[in-house]
């Protein structure tokens, strides 16, 4: 059929017969391949509402899908134009009506009014156009971007009105073929209030694994249910489901949704056991040994900064490392003061400037030798942190020198006054020097800052039991690891089973404190003898070894 | 035994002496008989310590207003490849630094407390470096609520003149807050 019948032939209620109603069908079952060249413009009078409304009353009246072209209003007459067949043949089914808030439209329809070639100076489909415009989007390493799809600039010069991002759902063969190609999909800026699955759902069997849903609508974490949970890289800031949710929550949920999720939102999520905190941190050259290194320090750190006796806090310091405190509480009595303000060289503080101007005894605001500092912050009162407070910023780092900042929050216990809360900066200087193949880093210069907590830091802290990474304990232990927990206490002190169990269980499963009270018992001979396993009994303690 | 003794009693002496030093500037003291100028390099030391309070104070004064009331002159503070980290958003070079603090809001800092030290030679053998912490109260757009702020600044001496190597501010607010 290469002629045209009814060019530009008025269709409405009057002039529809029969015989066109067969034209259009059999145009539409041959599927030849004019159909898709030729333009209708669809005619309404009097509509008033914006245009997406439009076609969204439309498309669900007919249960139609199509594409608009050429939106103009003018004189009280709204227009458009279509290809589609079936959108005509639904128009005519239904009389040329159709129902919006209480009103009857009616719609006239021009056929065949205008050609490809006239509507965008080329003859192409608006199939081929769009399949162009998504090839166009397909970047290297497999990843199609389609953010802001419906502002493309070659639907702006077509006329082009791509109302929806769902609508390249029927564009299957090109989805079909994309979808299979696709590793990195990117969704952002396209206004999408739902996960718009139908779209999805064509990249499923391929090996979709990065999605990018930034800056649309969502409302909420449900709307993310029927997503695939292969996803390994998933961006959803800029929604409105992230403005009421807490960081941490956000995080744990999304985690559960998608268990293989490596990347949200740019950052690398922990999946460690611990609930480690999602560090806030910046490097200059990002290496993992750097982020390795930093962790470890702070773990280590402050894991001996919070055990009792701050015991081996020297093996961190360097010789000649040198500590300086600065302190700033609002003027309390003498006995309400934190002890750590004793320290404070503030080069702020009326006192310490008199010093400064005088020139005397300036060396008094800075620890100098490991011996001093250390024996400085061991004067200190005990403390525990909270380390989902944490920050860190990594300032330098390079082969000689390691300059980190650690904000956060710690809580003095066992102090006089109570326990209260403050907030602290403290920044490290490292050196790093090499022995025997291994890098080993000092604290070379410290500056510590602290004050009262805020209101809300208060507020958000400490909201989790702090567990002390060096301590050896179980926090109520299931039967198997008390029973190993056990075995290695029978081992080192061959006690009997029996006994040993009543040990660990009056020291609440703290195998270091265990361990001392037996030593001590030991030692001023209060455990009897029948409490130890006989010499000649080493079934229990082979399978130890193996334990630890 | 005597001579262990007194071994000791000498060290910890010159120990107690630098630590302590108030009054003469200019002594020598006995170690194993060798005659040993010590004051001099405790005293290049505390010198250090002092020109780097002194250079704290003036910087900081300078920085904190130009940041409160001029930011169009912010990049000469800083060096050419100079880092901001800013609440954990790092930006590189003083043109890119001075830009994203001209789009901030109006801010008046108060500066509580300030720190300073001297970063040691084996670090920077070609620049005097400083090492300050300045902490104190931040408010922005002229509103009343007044939040803590912290910031710690690498500050090189180039050509006679103090440049921010490395600069990390932070305001002190919890994870659900920013």
């Amino acid at each position: 059929m290469s002629v045209i019948k009814y060019k530009k032939f008025l269709l409405n209620r009057v002039t529809c017969s029969p015989v066109v109603v067969d034209y259009l069908e059999s145009c539409l079952i041959t599927e030849d391949n004019f159909s898709k060249y030729n333009f209708h413009k669809i005619m309404l009078h009097n509509w008033t509402d914006n245009e997406t409304n439009l076609y969204e009353a439309l498309s669900t009246f007919y249960t139609v899908s199509f594409i608009p072209i050429n939106f103009v209003t003018q004189n009280g007459i709204t227009t458009f134009y279509t290809s589609s067949l079936s959108f005509i043949l639904k128009i005519i089914k239904m009389d040329f009506l159709f129902p919006y808030i209480r009103n009857m439209c009616s719609i006239d329809i021009l056929l065949n009014d205008k050609t490809a070639i006239e509507l965008f100076s080329s003859q192409v489909s608006i199939e081929e156009i769009l399949n162009n415009v998504v090839n166009a989007r397909l970047g290297m390493n497999f990843e199609l971007n389609l953010s802001d799809f419906c502002n493309d600039k070659v639907f702006k010069e077509k006329k082009i009105h791509f109302y929806k991002l769902s609508l390249l759902a029927q564009f299957k063969i090109l989805m079909l073929r994309i979808g299979k190609e696709t590793k990195y999909l990117k969704l952002s800026y396209n206004n999408l209030s739902q996960v718009p699955i139908e779209v999805l759902n064509f990249f499923v069997k391929g090996d979709l694994i990065g999605i990018d849903l930034s800056y649309n609508n969502i409302p909420s974490l449900i709307e993310l249910q029927r997503m695939s949970s292969k996803i390994e890289k998933l961006w959803l800031e800029g929604n409105p489901l992230c403005e009421h949710i807490e960081p941490l929550h956000y995080v744990k949920q999304i985690s559960i949704k998608f268990p293989r999720l490596i990347e949200l939102d740019g950052i690398r999520i922990n999946n460690r056991g611990l609930m480690l905190p999602f560090f806030k941190t910046y490097l200059i050259t990002p290496g993992n040994k750097a982020k390795f290194i930093v962790e470890k320090f702070i773990t280590l750190y402050f894991s001996h900064y919070d055990s009792p006796k701050r015991s081996k806090l020297d093996s961190f310091y360097d010789g000649n490392a040198s500590l300086s405190i600065t302190t700033s509480f609002p003027d309390l009595d003498l006995k309400n003061t934190p002890k750590i303000a004793m320290f404070n060289k503030s080069l702020l503080d009326p006192i310490n400037r008199a010093q400064l101007k005088t020139g005397s005894s300036p060396n008094k605001l800075i620890y100098y030798s490991q011996r001093s500092v250390v024996s400085v912050l061991n004067s200190l009162p005990a403390t525990v942190h909270d380390r989902s407070t944490f920050t860190v910023d990594v300032l330098r780092y390079d082969k000689k020198i390691l300059i980190l900042t650690v904000d956060g929050v710690y809580r003095e216990i066992n102090s006089p006054m109570g326990d209260r809360l403050f907030n602290f900066r403290r920044t490290f200087v490292l050196n790093n020097f090499i022995s025997n193949m291994y890098s080993i880093y000092h604290i070379q210069q410290e500056m510590f800052s602290v004050r009262f907590a805020s209101k809300e830091a208060i507020e958000n802290s400490f909201k989790v039991p702090i567990r002390n990474e060096n301590q050896l304990s179980l926090i109520n232990p299931n039967a198997e690891e008390q029973d190993i927990i056990r075995r290695v206490f029978s081992y080192h002190t061959r006690l009997r089973k029996s006994e040993a169990e009543v040990r660990l269980k009056s020291q609440d499963w703290d195998l270091k404190k265990a361990l001392k009270t037996f030593c001590d018992d030991f030692k001023t001979d209060r455990i009897s003898a029948d409490k130890f396993s006989p010499d000649g009994d080493l079934s229990d303690i082979s399978i130890d070894s193996e334990v630890d | 035994m005597s001579w262990l003794f007194n071994h000791r009693l000498k060290k910890d002496y010159l120990l107690f002496y630098i630590n302590n030093k108030q009054h003469s500037k200019n002594t020598t003291i006995q170690v194993f008989g060798l005659n040993v100028v010590f004051d001099m390099a405790a005293d290049l030391a505390l010198k250090n310590v002092d020109n780097a309070c002194e250079t704290a104070e003036e910087f900081t004064r300078l920085f904190y207003k130009h940041l409160d009331n001029s930011r169009h002159l912010t990049s000469k503070l800083y060096l050419d490849a100079g880092l901001l980290v800013w609440n954990g958003n790092g930006i590189n070079g003083n043109a890119k630094i001075q830009k994203f603090l001209l789009d901030l809001p109006p801010s008046s800092h108060y500066v509580k407390t300030l720190d300073a030290q001297p970063v040691s030679e084996n670090f920077m053998p070609d620049n005097l470096t400083y090492l300050i912490q300045a902490c104190g109260d931040v408010t922005y757009q002229n509103d009343d609520v007044k939040k803590p702020f912290q910031e710690t600044f690498v500050i090189v001496a180039v050509e006679g003149k103090w440049k921010i190597a490395t600069d990390c501010y932070r305001l002190q607010v919890p994870y659900n807050c920013s």
